[in-house]
């Protein structure tokens, strides 16, 4: 299978060049360094691209920052400071959305990493 | 603005309304009173509405109250009830306690038709506050049915 | 640090429907005695109460006051959280009556619809956070 495509596909950002010339080592005269990614089997954090690591990180700092926000407003609403009921449905929407999908996201992630790391090689 | 801040809007025009009624009704029972502490006949009063100036809260959007110098949005105020100062109504009848010397009675300037119509208007202004204050409940549980789903 | 709080929200809320909820009862007594009278209405507030819940950060730019006894009071700094509690206060206003209630019937029906509305939203609100949390928790 297209190992380049495979990884490029299960962390977001990261693209690994050219790869199926790489592999070639028999056909291709000049055999240089191995653009960066292919040492990186996903979790590792050692490629060039955005890690796994990293993703979750800021996929997760993003979800509690819509958490935080949407909770002030409705503190804020509790307490009479503001009147604005439409914004305070949105906020807690937003942050409901986020969190499904960062939940959707890691599971998804999690099934590809032990789907890759199942393969023989 | 919030659905809150409506509501109370609505509330000033449930008062007004009602004011107005209990006015009519007095006018209509005094329709043939021809003695008050004041002398002379009964005179029609009427309700003097007016545009309430400041809003008892702050709308959701900050710049709404900046752009609106006039405060379209606090309701209405009852800032007074007057007499009608219109001529009384003269009935000729010499034999009425209170008929002045040429045999004429001061009557209220009261008509009862119009008391009536206005009655009805006043009725139908405090329906529609009611349903303003209904919708604005269905927007606001609208706008919770949001979360449900 | 990047603590979801659950736990301070979900408490104000919940607060927030126990003050929905004496706020009806009074307003219900000022509507059943509308015709009694000399009546004088009662007014309830828990919204300021539940606003002083909240512990504040403070404006750092703003210099506290110190204060080295407890009836000092303070002025600006964080604030601690104090404890929930709803007030009751007896109206002595206008709007008499002939028979000396001072109840503006319409008034009090357009208030019961706002704290109807306001327990409503509370409700949903919490109802909402529940769920977040189940949902973290099965995953």
């Amino acid at each position: 299978m297209d190992y380049g495509s495979a990884i490029s596909k299960v962390i977001p950002g990261t693209f690994v060049p050219d790869i199926g010339a790489a592999t070639r080592l028999d056909e291709s005269p000049n055999v240089g360094p191995i653009p960066g990614g292919a040492a990186g089997v996903a979790g590792a954090g050692e490629t060039q691209g955005v890690s796994f690591k990293d993703t979750v990180k800021s996929m997760l700092a993003d979800v509690n920052d819509k958490v935080n926000v949407s909770d002030q407003a409705q503190r804020d609403l509790a307490s009479g400071k503001t009147n604005d009921l439409q914004k305070v449905v949105t906020s807690v929407e937003e942050a409901n959305l986020a969190l499904n999908f960062t939940m959707a996201m890691r599971t998804k992630l999690l099934d590809a990493y032990q789907e890759i790391s199942r393969m023989q090689m | 603005m919030g659905f809150y801040t409506s509501i109370e809007v609505s509330a000033t025009g449930l008062s007004a309304e009602r004011l107005a009624m209990d006015t009519i009704a007095n006018n209509i029972a005094n329709v043939n009173t021809t003695r008050t502490p004041e002398g002379g006949p009964f005179k029609r009063q009427l309700v003097v509405y007016a545009q309430k100036n400041e809003p008892t809260q702050a709308s959701a959007n900050a710049l709404d109250d900046a752009n609106d110098p006039a405060r379209s949005r606090a309701g209405v105020d009852v800032v007074g009830i007057v007499k009608d100062q219109s001529p009384d109504r003269l009935v000729y009848d010499p034999s009425h306690p209170d008929a002045d010397p040429n045999g004429y009675v001061h009557m209220p300037n009261i008509d009862i038709v119009k008391e009536m119509v206005d009655m009805m208007a006043a009725s139908r202004a405090y329906e529609a506050n009611v349903t303003a204050i209904q919708e604005s409940r269905a927007m606001g549980t609208a706008t919770l049915g949001l979360l449900k789903a | 640090m990047g603590d979801i709080s659950f736990g301070q929200t979900v408490g104000m809320l919940k607060n927030a429907m126990d003050g929905a909820g004496s706020a009806h009862g009074v307003i219900a007594n000022n509507i059943a005695n509308v015709n009694t009278p000399n009546f004088r209405r009662s007014d309830v507030s828990f919204k300021e109460a539940l606003a002083a819940t909240e512990a504040t950060q403070g404006d750092p730019d703003e210099l506290a006051l110190a204060t080295t006894s407890d009836r000092h009071i303070p002025v600006g700094g964080p604030q601690d959280a104090q404890p929930f509690s709803v007030t009751t206060t007896v109206s002595d206003e206008q709007q008499m009556r002939v028979d000396g209630s001072n109840v503006d019937v319409d008034q009090e029906m357009a208030k019961l619809s706002l704290n109807s509305a306001y327990a409503q939203t509370m409700g949903q609100l919490l109802q909402n956070q529940y769920t977040r949390l189940r949902q973290a928790i099965q995953g």
